[in-house]
């Protein structure tokens, strides 16, 4: 009887120490994220950079987020099981959002929503299983004038051979408009911000870093790109 | 008739802005892009008048799951690390307050620790950057 006890003691003993282990795993996250989010920068990587598209010239609308456009915005941050288990419901909602949209009101969480399932998660996971998923989050994105250039290439390359030859030519056309425009806005502003960043101090200096910075994740996204799918550059005039 | 353009522009500049929850007036307001932490929502009230979505005049609340708020402040965000001046990015990963492909300012991107000097290189022709910040100085 002894024995049982003391085997019971130690298995319960071990189970205690996972969970305490994995409470504090999960709270060094936690801790980490809040201290990104104090301090307002993050070194980030131009695949995770999620960029979200401007809407109608001005800031996003001054209106608070739906209690249903927070529960989207969280299963997009949420695990992978969690994003799995979600889909269903984020794309019915994303659906009728997309059909709904004429002022963009609902272009910002569609937008998020949807480069964090396809990063996150289909392009990640077996593409050939998440093909449609694939498709459909694609087609989201260029009808909403996304401009993720990583991300639209990422999809398109995994997508392209089961779409229409008229969807192919369409969404190949926009992604490389975008790229176009990308590599002009960096050769136009590249050589002023670095001018400023080389004659500025302090915080100021670093703000003109993180100009810098921007101009470089999106000038990796457009290499990534043209080697991806093949794209030409334009010739510097 | 001047004074009725005057007026109705005050009165256009002023529904033009928001007001915090203690009242005060601002030119924008925006929601995190991600919890902070696994349910927490954090709300921005900021000032931008150079239009590049990094601002040293901002209040943000933590509005935690359990219904608590703390308020950040400009002197926090400086007490934090003073390198970045009080400044917080609003554009940044976690944030994407200003959804502008040609947004000037960062998506994320700098590590405000970082106050040694960095090494642009830029290929012209084929339009690609990389900065290069050294771990020491």
């Amino acid at each position: 009887m002894k024995y049982i006890i003391l085997f019971a003691v130690i298995v319960l003993s071990s189970c205690t120490k996972e969970t305490t282990n994995s409470v504090i795993v999960d709270s060094d996250r936690n801790l980490d994220k809040m201290n990104a989010f104090m301090n307002g920068a993050i070194e980030v990587d131009y695949k995770h950079d999620f960029r979200v598209s401007k809407l109608n010239n001005e800031v996003p609308p001054r209106v608070s987020p739906l209690l249903e456009e927070r529960k989207l915005i969280q299963y997009a941050s949420a695990s992978g099981d969690v994003m799995l288990q979600k889909y269903t419901e984020v794309q019915s909602t994303i659906s009728e959002w997309a059909g709904q949209n004429e002022n963009d009101r609902y272009t910002w969480v569609i937008q998020n929503t949807s480069l964090k399932y396809l990063r996150r998660l289909f392009l990640i996971e077996n593409q050939s299983l998440y093909v449609s998923e694939i498709s459909f989050l694609l087609k989201i994105l260029v009808n909403t004038k996304s401009v993720d250039l990583d991300v639209l290439a990422d999809a398109f390359q995994h997508c392209n051979l089961n779409l229409s030859s008229g969807e192919q030519d369409r969404y190949f056309n926009y992604i490389k408009k975008l790229h176009d425009h990308e590599i002009d806005f960096i050769r136009t502003n590249v050589l002023k911000f670095k001018e400023k960043y080389d004659d500025s101090t302090g915080p100021e200096k670093m703000k003109y870093l993180a100009y810098g910075k921007d101009l470089e994740r999106r000038s990796k996204a457009c290499q990534y790109t043209r080697d991806l799918l093949g794209i030409e550059i334009t010739s510097v005039d | 008739m001047t004074r009725k353009v005057i007026l109705i522009g005050m009165y256009f500049l002023f529904l033009s802005q928001v007001v915090d929850p203690n009242g005060t007036t601002w030119d924008f307001t925006c929601d995190a892009a991600e919890p902070f932490d696994s349910t927490g929502f954090a709300t921005a009230f900021y000032n931008d008048p150079d239009q590049d979505c990094i601002s040293n005049e901002f209040l943000i609340f933590f509005n935690y799951a359990d219904g608590h708020i703390e308020p950040y402040t400009p002197w926090d965000q400086y007490n934090n690390d003073p390198v970045n001046g009080g400044f917080y990015d609003f554009d940044s990963n976690f944030w994407g307050c200003c959804t502008n492909s040609d947004q000037i300012g960062g998506s994320g991107g700098i590590d405000p620790d970082n106050t040694c000097p960095c090494e642009w290189e830029y290929e012209q022709e084929n339009g690609f950057l990389l900065i290069d910040c050294p771990d020491d100085c």
